[in-house]
């Protein structure tokens, strides 16, 4: 990651790194590689700037230390609602990621709450929706109804619960609620896929 | 509450701070760092200012020189686009009359 030529011994230089390397992953996926790297360097030209106004010709790994100190901590680079004050939005979005859209600041915990919310209605409706088809169907002795309304139940948690998941990876489990999503998610999708299985091996 | 609110006021401050620093004259990312750093009641950090200087940088608004420096890795010199000067301009003007009627509107409240 460096590319100072300031004298440092590996350790001290390994001590910088180490930070820009942090901040470098608290930047993944929140601005295109070409920006996270700029701001980097940034970081690590304040660093050996600073260093510099020590005065020693060579640095010690307290001076590094003491320099690391003065610095923001890595956190300071996340969204705010992630525990930083974050990156300000930009007004051009930075490139997709593979099969996920990019998140703006912001867009992280609305997809987690997405996610988590998707997880728990499709919990819900899979607690409740099965007996009650189970009676609606006894009430008007319909086999026809459980089996609609039981396979239509069976679909939208499959497709659902794997929303969810797919919602959960695409914010990389951002919150509570992406945690929520996932869980709930990778359950209900297990759940109906062995429903699925046993419905299926009972009629055939 | 108020910290909250100071936290986001601030932030919403910085894009035009750091155009204010580069309009007076070239100067690199450390540099702009430590001048808004002094600045009472702003007091902007590295890790505000910097995603800004990159994503004004990638807007147009900058350009960079890169000249060797004294202490380490090259120096970043930005300074401001012909986009950027107009950027600046109409944010300047805009946060001139904002800051004129809110102080006028405050004052009569007081």
């Amino acid at each position: 990651m460096s590319v100072a030529t300031t004298d440092l011994s590996r350790s001290t230089q390994h001590l910088i790194d180490s930070r820009l390397d942090t901040i470098d992953r608290m930047l993944l996926w929140r601005v295109s590689r070409q920006e996270r790297l700029e701001i980097v360097r940034e970081v690590e030209a304040q660093i050996f700037e600073q260093l510099h106004e020590r005065g020693t010709e060579e640095f010690s790994r307290d001076d590094v230390l003491a320099v690391l100190a003065r610095l923001d901590p890595p956190e300071a680079y996340l969204p705010e609602e992630e525990g930083g004050l974050g990156p300000v939005p930009s007004r051009r979005s930075p490139g997709p990621r593979p099969g996920c859209t990019e998140p703006g600041r912001g867009g992280n915990t609305r997809i987690a709450k997405a996610s988590g919310v998707l997880g728990v209605v499709i919990m819900a409706l899979t607690i409740l929706g099965y007996p009650l088809t189970y009676v609606v169907a006894v009430a008007l002795n319909s086999e026809a109804i459980l089996i609609v309304l039981g396979g239509g139940i069976l679909a939208v948690s499959l497709v659902g619960g794997a929303l969810a998941i797919v919602l959960a990876a695409c914010c990389r489990l951002a919150n509570g609620w992406a945690i929520t999503g996932l869980v709930t998610g990778i359950l209900w999708t297990c759940m109906s896929l062995g429903l699925s299985a046993f419905v299926v091996l009972e009629l055939f | 509450m108020l910290d909250r609110w100071e936290t986001q006021f601030r932030k919403g401050l910085v894009e035009l701070a750091v155009l204010a620093t580069i309009a007076r004259g070239e100067t690199y990312g450390y540099r702009i760092v430590e001048q808004l750093g002094a600045l009472e009641g702003l007091q902007f950090t590295e890790s505000t200012v910097y995603p800004v200087l990159t994503r004004l940088a990638r807007d147009g608004y900058l350009a960079i020189r890169t000249e060797p420096s004294p202490a380490g890795p090259p120096r970043r010199y930005y300074r401001l686009t012909t986009d950027g000067q107009r950027h600046f301009r109409r944010m300047a003007e805009s946060w001139k009359t904002i800051s004129r009627s809110l102080s006028g509107w405050i004052e009569g409240a007081s």
